[in-house]
């Protein structure tokens, strides 16, 4: 080659360190550098991953606005979306009164048209429920209870209605609380969907994928009907009856 | 659901086949590239795998990986590296001098010869014979011009052959 006819390229060549490189070192140096393939985790760095920060720095910011979106939501359940199981006492049939659905297409068929999107594959059957406002006083969410859903994945599917445990400051009562999707805005009447779909107090609507291993209402069940999820109606903000 | 995740299956093993062809051409090289400048083993083998672990996220972007962008993300590393070590580009350069004087060649007058080149055109020298880049390559890798690697290459060379006669014509007297 002609560059190695220059004088002293010769001892240069000879002279490289690496030279000395065994095939044991670069043997034990692949290994380690091809355990990066099993793992996913993300090399995380000052102000993001380093896929955020070097290609996609406006989605970091869509998560983060997301994520307080989502704790925005959840708060918002806490004041507004609440549903009682513990409190019922009047049997079902005569607080149904439905006004905009059909309560018998509900149980199996899932959310009629125009209301908010059903859980598909959940091994529970669809629900229905009344929607109620105005009894945020009454009620407290447990912060561990939030913790959890959210890193669990509400994030995941913040376009569909999760279920919520809370627990009543009266009477150590545990209900069910639903925890809307983030853009619900909530009224004194009812709540307003991200999509436009209104629901006001009294309309049964229809929630799929509910936990409706709810049947541990503590004392408030003493005495009284034990009341399912699948059968779960509310009041509309009235006191607790006596 | 199934489609997604024959999809998601599709697109990792792409991934891998990527990453995995990447690894096969560059690894050896990018471990020797390590081994010659920086302080030992375990230090080649840490940068080594942090060039691959780059190269695995630039992979999940889609990102094809040629030689050249391997040792793209290798320079960088080595650079933050030397940053991690010292902070002053002075210091930087007197480390460097030293880790040269120190990677312990069996030709400690040519590890010297070296220390008193330009950085520049000492860089574009190991480049050129010691990881067997061709000018285009260097010129590429460095993001200068090929004349000018030319140019630098043959001022590093022309200077160290006058660096090494001396001892060249010592050993030559001696025999």
């Amino acid at each position: 080659m002609k560059r190695k006819e220059t004088p002293g390229m010769d001892r240069l060549i000879a002279a490289d360190p690496a030279l000395k490189v065994t095939e044991g070192e670069l043997a034990r140096s692949r290994q380690k550098s091809l355990a990066v393939m099993d793992t996913d985790a993300e090399h995380i760095t000052v102000g993001g991953s380093v896929t955020d920060f070097h290609q996609q720095p406006a989605r970091r910011r869509v998560r983060l606005t997301a994520g307080i979106g989502l704790l925005a939501a959840a708060a918002a359940a806490v004041v507004a979306g609440v549903v009682v199981t513990s409190s019922m006492i009047t049997p079902p049939a005569d607080q149904a009164a439905p006004a905009v659905t059909q309560p018998d297409a509900a149980p199996q068929t899932g959310s009629p048209g125009g209301l908010p999107p059903v859980l598909t594959g959940s091994p529970t059957p669809t629900v229905e429920a009344d929607i109620v406002t105005g009894r945020a006083g009454k009620l407290a969410v447990s912060t561990a209870e939030i913790d959890r859903l959210i890193s669990d994945g509400i994030h995941a599917r913040p376009d569909v209605l999760r279920v919520l445990k809370l627990e009543a400051d009266k009477d150590g009562c545990i209900g069910n609380g639903f925890l809307f999707p983030t853009g619900t805005k909530v009224s004194d009447t009812g709540l307003v969907m991200p999509d436009g779909t209104v629901f006001s107090m009294g309309d049964v609507i229809s929630f799929g994928g509910l936990d409706v291993d709810s049947r541990e209402v503590g004392q408030c069940a003493e005495g009284r009907r034990l009341i399912y999820m699948e059968e779960v109606r509310a009041y509309s903000g009235e006191p607790f009856p006596e | 659901m199934r489609v997604q995740t024959e999809q998601g299956e599709r697109v990792e093993s792409v991934r891998q086949k990527q990453f995995l062809a990447a690894h096969a051409a560059c690894h050896d090289k990018v471990y020797r590239y390590f081994r010659r400048r920086t302080e030992g083993v375990s230090t080649a083998e840490d940068l080594t795998a942090e060039v691959f672990r780059i190269a695995w996220e630039k992979c999940r972007q889609g990102q094809e990986l040629p030689v050249l962008m391997v040792f793209g993300i290798a320079r960088n590393v080595l650079r933050n590296h030397y940053r991690s070590t010292i902070r002053s580009r002075n210091l930087t350069q007197q480390l460097e001098r030293q880790r040269t004087a120190d990677l312990g060649t069996n030709d400690g007058v040519v590890t010297e010869a070296l220390g008193r080149l330009k950085p520049e055109e000492r860089e574009i020298l190991l480049l050129t014979y010691w990881d067997g880049f061709t000018s285009a390559e260097v010129s590429d890798l460095l993001n200068v011009t090929a004349s000018a690697v030319r140019m630098r290459l043959h001022r590093a060379r022309k200077q160290l052959s006058e660096l090494l006669r001396p001892e060249q014509t010592t050993e030559d007297v001696q025999r």
